[in-house]
Order: structure tokens, then C-alpha cells, then sequence
């Protein structure tokens, strides 16, 4: 079965700004590399988790496989089609095909207009075949599809309701044209967490019943899990590894994945005392270079070989002098580390010590 | 973001913006009033001299004639047919009588400075005879004139229209019938003074005095459509009169309507146009901003008072035009403000949602951009009304606007080509520089309310 959306190597860089003087000096460019060289694959009815640090790049990654941004190189193919150069009928029709839902609920709706409008407004451009009235009803339907009662909402303004309404308000503005896939960007890591749960319930119930494929972007690994059906980890604009969730977070094999499951919080409450080792070293350790400060500015391109060099606890030479390539390690489950190209062993004992 | 009710609940909790409103109220009821009370001929006529003649010329406004400050000048007053008139009719040998009789109550200290009796009489064939009679408090009555009406020149032989005037030789000559009545030596060639003065001594007789207009039909379809006493006065209206007679109280209400008129338009149209291309501007971005831009700041450092003297001249004065003129050097900086706002609010998520829902570019930017710039919108609507009216008023005191609608800038224009200030006459000068600041002080109140709770960073501590 072919997948439902696939992204082939795509990269954008960003440039920085040069100063007066920089520029007079003739300066090189910087750039950063949000997204660098970046390829996923979408199955239907599938949920792909995208996680990382915050500017890892999964939010620009999201954007262009939501056609938001024009990548720089690369390629993005949905249902079957190279979509990158879309414009005009053909884009409408892909829009009408992938909806977003934000992070921030609180500025993802229009304040101007009732919520009944609100979700409407997608059947407004793309169903012309039905009348208002149908597409009303449609509307009500797709706010009773994610629990909300439309007869006491619809005609509300967005400041009258709640935050965990309100992101299901733009989940059901996502639903209401029956989407094939639904790209998600961080939905809950602003609401509470007693409505975590309830939204992600949600979330898995719409993919059972419509068929719906989710990209969920999250920094979260512990909602992660709950929801998803294959993860891809990022670091500084690459995928660092990629593979069933399962096997993912239960046997991590990059270090920086390892760091990411240290730090999910503790969900017993005994052990809230205890303290936790994180495998990370913060950007100011020893062994980092000069050029740090534009490391730390996210400027990165000047770095040789593999990005995570510097925060890496089991850094070998050859890190720094050549970049790893994602490579298969076992069935589907891929990895971007010399540790399991060069000597596969030594870092599954340390992992384990 | 703020809502409609929260802005109308502040606005009318800011008194500056109430008393704006106040003012702005009485100006629209002004408006109203000049639409329904006062006869639309008044406005299309206001510079043909011909529609002015009862008027006086250069009169003070009545309300300066007190009789504290001195003598009690004489109010000028215009009686007619057949508002004014009692008519009783009789008939004498085949002969119709119509008489109109004209009460004048005149207690004033000075004599008129002349009289007029205009009348109308349409007749058959033989002219009528017009008798006029004046009943003065002392009981004594005065013939004045006894002659048959000559046929009015301009409407050929069947009407006599025209007026008898206080100069006319026929006048002193029945008057001088009279010079026995009087102890001391009067003067039949000034009627007005002899009609009005006390036979003992030479002093105004005040009282009530009655015009007797005796028309003498010969013909059985003869009918008398016009009659009346106009006395020449040195004081007139609410508002006084200019020099060329017209009465300045029917010009200011005038003025109102169309201040109105042309502040709302030129703002209206210049907040909409520059709100919709800033916008534009704003949110496409890249070279279609940068153009657009381009040109907005050309506009921008365009001189405005030569170029607007310059279109007057050389395309035509009529207020449309004018307005226009105006629109085209209005936009530019409400442009440059939504353009900016624009920048900010094409970033908000829910924008980029509704692009990535697939809605058009010019939809996001009624439907979803515009909106949450309705409320500077109407503030902004509000602060550029003065200037669109002093730019009228400014053309018309140079003498380029439009020279057939009577408009305060106007009424200046005329006043100062006058020499009005340095004559002293005052009214004329005073009002409709006070109506323009206070229509322009009304606006400047409404826009600073609306845009203090628009924008609450500019609130005043």
C-alpha cells in the first residue's frame, strides 16, 4: 500500500541577518538550517509523531508538508501526486485534502466570528455543492463529532469559550471536510493537563472512525506514545531517528532519543525525590568550540559532522569529521548514529550500564 | 480585541466624545431643519441678487438691539401677501376694491432708512389704481399715493408687477398735502422720516401704524397676487445680513448640510480607500507592497494646497469635484497605518489558518483582516472630518470653491472680498469661522474618545 503523504529530502534554511557591518565586510551568509535534508512518510490512517526540542525544526517541517512554506529543495507527494508546485485549482484541492490544527487555541479562531461560522468557513470555499443550510448542518455535525453540544456553543464568540473547547472547535473546523490527513502542531501542549487526555481520546477516536492519518508534532514523548503509530525524532532540522513507536521509546538507540525519554516526567509520585540522570550535556560543557555563542543562537551551520556532537555523551572523533547517515538498524526502525554503523555494540552496553 | 458594546459603553462614558456628539447633534438637527423648514429656492438662489431685494443690506442681527447700549435702531421689516395682510374686499359702481391693510408695530428710535410696497396685479385691460393710506397712532391718516399701476415691462401688458418706493416723486407730492398738520418744518421728499415723525416735535411717533393698500380692479377677473410693506431697517434676523442683502442666518444652516456633506465623504471614502490598499499592501507583501508603497509615498510628498488650486482651476469647481480632489490627498496616511497593522495581523494564526484552509487572499482580507480594523477604522473616520472640511473652506476662501452652493468657506470668501472685517461688520465674518472650528472641534472630540479607547496605549494619564 502506497503511503498517504511522503516527503523526500526536503531542506530550508533560513537566512540570518547580517549587520551594516557584516555586510560591509563582506561577511559569509549564515543560515539556519531548520529543516535539512528531511524525508517521512505518512501511511493512511496511520498517526506519525514528530518530536523534539523546541527549534529542532518540526513546526517548519510541518509547514511544508502542509504547503504553507515553499521548501528550498525536495519534494512532497500526497495521495500519489508531487504536490510541491501546486498553485491555483489543483493547491485548493490539496487544501481541501490536509487541514492544520494549532497549538495555541487562543489565536487559531478568528475572534470576529461565531463558532458556527468558524467551522463552516472550509465548507464555505471548498463544498460549494451544498447549500448554506446543509453546510450548517454539517458543521453542527462535525462540533458533535468532537463533543461539543453545538445548540449551546454555535453561536458563541471564541472569548466565551475554554481553551479545551476552543481546540476542539479547530478540530472540528479541521473535521468537517472529512480530511485525509490532519496535521497537528503541538495540540495540547498549551491546555491543561487534566484536558490533555480528553482532546488525545479524542483525537485517536476521529482516526478510528474517519480514516483520518494525524501528523502530531509534540516535544511531549509521554502523549507521544499514546497516540501515535510511528515517531520520527528530530534534532537541529534532521531526523535523527525514526521507526514504530514502540520500538522507538521502548529500546531508544540515538543518545539524544535517550535524553528525550530521560526527561519524560515522573509519573509515580515515590519516586518525585529522586534524582534523574539526563544523558545531556548543556551547550556550555567542555569540548564545545569557539562559535559557540552562534551554536547556541541556533546558527549551526558551520558545524561539521554529526549536530549533536557537542551535547553527546558518547562523542567519538569520528562524529565530529563526518555526518551519520539514517540508516536501517533493524525492521523499520532507522538511526542517524556511528555508534551502530561502526562498532554496533558499544553503544547498547553504555546505553544499558 | 475589543467588542462593539464594550466601545459604545466607553464612548459614552468619555465626556469629550459626548459633548463631540452633542455638538454633532445640534449641527444634523441644524441639517434637518434647513432640508425641511427653509424653502430649497433660498439655497439655488443664494447668488442671484434679484431673489434678495426686500432684504436690507449689511443689517445687524436683531438680537444686538436691546436698547441698553444705546438708541433702539430700527428693525428691518417685511410684511406681504398674504401671510401679513387683512383683505376686505367691496365693491363701488362695477368697480372690485380689494384692500390689503399691513399692521406695523414701531417703536423704534430712528425713522427706516426708506420703504418699499411691492405688488402684483393681474388685469384685463384697463390698468387698476392702487390707493395707499397710512393710519398713524395719533389718529391723523396720511394718502400717500393714489395712481393708476404703469404695465410691468418684463411680463408685457396684462400684470402690473413692480414696487412703489419711498423715493418716488408721486409720494412727496401727496405728502405735501400734510405739511399743515406738522408744527414745524417737515420734508416731503423723505417720506419715510415725514410718515414716521410727531407732529409737535421733530421726534420718531411711536406706535402702531396701518399700511392701507387699496387696489382698484376694473375688470372682473382682475386679481391682486402680490402686496406688501417692506420699512428699511438697520438690524434683521438671527444672524444679520451680508452686503449683497442675503440673509446669513438661511446661509449658515445652510453651510451645515454641506460641511456635513463634505467631511463625511471625503473621510469616508479616504479611511475606506486607504484601509483597503494598505492592507493590501500589507498583506501580499513582497513587490506588491513595495509598488504599492511607491506610490503611496509619491502621494504622499505631493504639495496639497498648490495641487488642489491648480485641479480647481484647471478641471472645475462644483463641491463633487471638489470632494474628489480632496479624496485623492486623503488616503495616504490611513494607507500607511492599516498597512502596518496588516503586517502584524497576517502573522496571527487564525490568518494562516484560513489560508491553509484554502480561502482566498482577498476574502482573508474582508473577512478575516479587515474586521479587526473596523473600530480604528471609525475613530480614524472621525479625526480626518475637520480636515476635509477646513480643506473645503480653505479652497473657498481663496476663492476656488464652488461658487453656487452657499458653504461657510464661501460666506468667508465673500466677506473678506468685502472688506468686511475692516468695515465692522462682524457678523458676517464671526459665524461661519465659528461654525467651521466648532464642526471641526466636534469631530476632533468623537475621533480622540473613539481612539483613546481604540488604542488605549494613547489614553491620557
Amino acid at each position: 500500500m502506497s503511503s498517504l503523504l511522503e516527503v523526500r529530502d526536503v531542506k530550508k534554511y533560513f537566512a540570518v541577518k547580517r549587520s551594516f557591518r557584516q555586510i560591509f565586510r563582506r561577511a559569509q551568509n549564515h543560515y539556519v538550517k531548520a529543516v535539512d535534508g528531511v524525508s517521512f512518510s505518512v501511511e493512511r490512517g496511520k498517526v506519525l509523531v514528530i518530536a523534539g526540542e523546541s527549534g529542532s525544526g518540526k513546526t517548519t517541517l510541518a509547514r511544508i508538508a502542509m504547503k504553507a512554506i515553499e521548501p528550498d529543495s525536495g519534494t512532497i507527494i500526497f495521495e500519489g501526486q508531487d504536490v510541491t508546485e501546486y498553485s491555483g485549482e489543483r493547491l485548493k484541492h490539496f487544501r481541501s485534502r490536509v487541514q492544520m490544527v494549532y497549538q495555541d487555541p487562543y489565536s487559531s479562531l478568528d475572534p470576529r466570528m461565531r463558532i458556527l461560522d468558524i467551522v463552516r468557513e472550509p465548507l464555505d470555499i471548498h463544498d460549494r455543492a451544498s447549500s448554506k443550510s446543509e453546510r450548517t448542518d454539517k458543521a453542527i455535525r462535525a462540533l458533535q463529532d468532537v463533543r461539543l453540544e453545538p445548540a449551546e456553543i454555535a453561536s458563541r464568540y471564541p472569548h466565551a469559550l475554554s481553551g479545551g473547547q476552543r481546540q476542539r472547535v479547530a478540530l472540528a473546523r479541521a473535521l468537517v471536510l472529512r480530511p485525509a490527513l490532519i496535521v497537528a502542531d503541538e495540540p495540547v501542549s498549551m491546555l491543561d493537563v487534566s484536558v490533555r487526555a480528553e482532546i488525545l481520546e479524542l483525537m485517536r477516536d476521529l482516526k478510528e472512525r474517519f480514516q483520518i492519518s494525524f501528523v502530531y508534532i509534540t516535544h511531549d514523548l509521554s502523549t507521544a506514545r499514546y497516540i501515535g503509530d510511528n515517531i520520527a525524532i528530530m534534532y537541529s532540522g534532521k531526523i535523527v531517528e525514526q521507526g514504530p513507536i514502540d520500538d522507538v521509546l521502548l529500546d531508544p538507540l540515538h543518545p539524544y532519543t535517550q535524553a528525550l525519554i530521560d526527561a519524560i516526567s515522573e509519573p509515580n509520585p515515590d519516586n518525585l525525590h529522586v534524582e534523574k540522570k539526563i544523558r545531556i550535556k548543556g551547550f556550555s560543557s567542555e569540548g564545545a568550540d569557539e562559535g559557540d555563542d552562534d551554536i547556541r543562537g541556533g546558527i549551526t551551520d558551520q558545524i561539521t559532522g554529526c549536530q549533536f556532537y557537542n551535547r553527546c555523551l558518547y562523542s567519538m572523533p569520528a562524529c565530529k569529521a563526518k555526518e551519520p547517515a539514517l540508516l536501517a538498524v533493524k525492521n523499520g526502525h532507522s538511526v542517524s548514529c556511528f555508534l551502530y554503523t561502526q562498532t554496533s555494540t558499544v553503544g547498547s552496553e553504555e546505553r544499558t550500564g | 480585541m475589543i467588542s462593539r458594546r464594550q466601545i459604545v459603553e466607553e464612548f459614552r462614558r468619555s465626556r469629550a466624545g459626548m459633548a463631540g456628539a452633542g455638538i454633532l447633534a445640534v449641527l444634523i438637527a441644524m441639517s434637518l431643519y434647513a432640508a425641511i423648514a427653509i424653502p430649497l429656492e433660498s439655497f439655488r438662489q443664494w447668488n442671484n441678487p434679484n431673489y434678495w431685494v426686500d432684504y436690507p443690506r449689511s443689517a445687524a442681527p436683531s438680537w444686538t438691539n436691546v436698547g441698553i447700549l444705546g438708541p433702539k435702531a430700527p428693525q428691518h421689516i417685511i410684511l406681504s401677501y398674504p401671510n401679513d395682510a387683512s383683505v376686505s374686499r367691496s365693491s363701488l359702481n362695477g368697480i372690485n376694491l380689494v384692500t390689503h391693510t399691513y399692521t406695523v408695530d414701531f417703536d423704534y428710535d430712528s425713522y427706516p432708512s426708506d420703504f418699499m410696497l411691492p405688488y402684483d396685479v393681474k388685469y384685463g385691460s384697463t390698468p387698476p389704481i392702487l390707493q395707499v393710506d397710512v393710519s398713524r397712532p395719533d389718529g391723523k391718516t396720511f394718502r400717500i399715493y393714489y395712481f393708476s399701476l404703469p404695465p410691468s415691462q418684463s411680463t408685457g401688458g396684462n400684470e402690473a408687477s413692480a414696487r412703489v418706493f419711498s423715493s418716488d416723486p408721486k409720494v412727496s407730492e401727496n405728502l405735501r398735502n400734510y405739511y399743515g398738520d406738522f408744527k414745524y418744518q417737515q420734508d416731503a421728499s423723505r417720506p419715510e422720516i415725514m410718515i414716521f415723525s410727531d407732529l409737535q416735535h421733530s421726534a420718531v411717533l411711536k406706535g402702531k401704524y396701518m399700511f392701507k393698500e387699496t387696489f382698484y380692479l376694473f375688470g372682473n377677473s382682475d386679481a391682486v397676487e402680490k402686496s406688501g410693506v417692506v420699512l428699511g431697517g438697520k438690524v434683521y434676523g438671527l444672524m444679520g445680513t451680508d452686503e449683497s442683502r442675503r440673509d446669513l442666518a438661511i446661509g449658515l444652516l445652510w453651510g451645515a448640510p454641506v460641511a456635513l456633506f463634505i467631511g463625511l465623504t471625503v473621510s469616508i471614502a479616504s479611511v475606506l480607500i486607504g484601509l483597503v490598499y494598505g492592507v493590501i499592501a500589507g498583506y501580499k507583501g513582497k513587490r506588491t507592497d513595495e509598488g504599492l508603497m511607491r506610490i503611496n509615498d509619491v502621494f504622499y510628498s505631493l504639495p496639497t494646497l498648490p495641487l488642489l488650486v491648480i485641479m480647481s482651476v484647471a478641471i472645475g469647481r462644483s463641491i463633487f469635484l471638489i470632494t474628489g480632489f480632496l479624496v485623492i490627498f486623503g488616503w495616504v496616511g490611513m494607507a500607511k497605518i492599516s498597512r502596518s497593522l496588516a503586517l502584524q495581523i497576517k502573522n496571527l494564526q487564525y490568518v494562516e489558518a484560513a489560508k491553509l484552509m484554502g480561502q482566498s487572499d482577498i476574502r482573508i482580507i474582508f473577512k478575516h483582516i479587515i474586521p479587526q480594523l473596523l473600530p480604528l477604522t471609525f475613530a480614524s473616520i472621525a479625526i480626518s472630518v475637520p480636515a476635509a472640511i477646513l480643506g473645503e473652506a480653505g479652497l473657498s476662501f481663496v476663492g476656488l470653491g464652488d461658487p453656487s452652493i452657499p458653504t461657510w468657506g464661501q460666506i468667508l470668501h465673500d466677506a473678506n472680498s468685502a472688506g468686511a472685517a475692516a468695515s465692522g461688520v462682524w457678523w458676517w465674518v464671526a459665524p461661519p469661522g465659528f461654525m467651521i472650528a466648532i464642526t471641526g472641534l466636534a469631530f476632533v472630540l468623537i475621533g480622540n474618545a473613539l481612539d483613546s479607547i481604540v488604542n488605549p496605549r494613547s489614553k491620557k494619564i
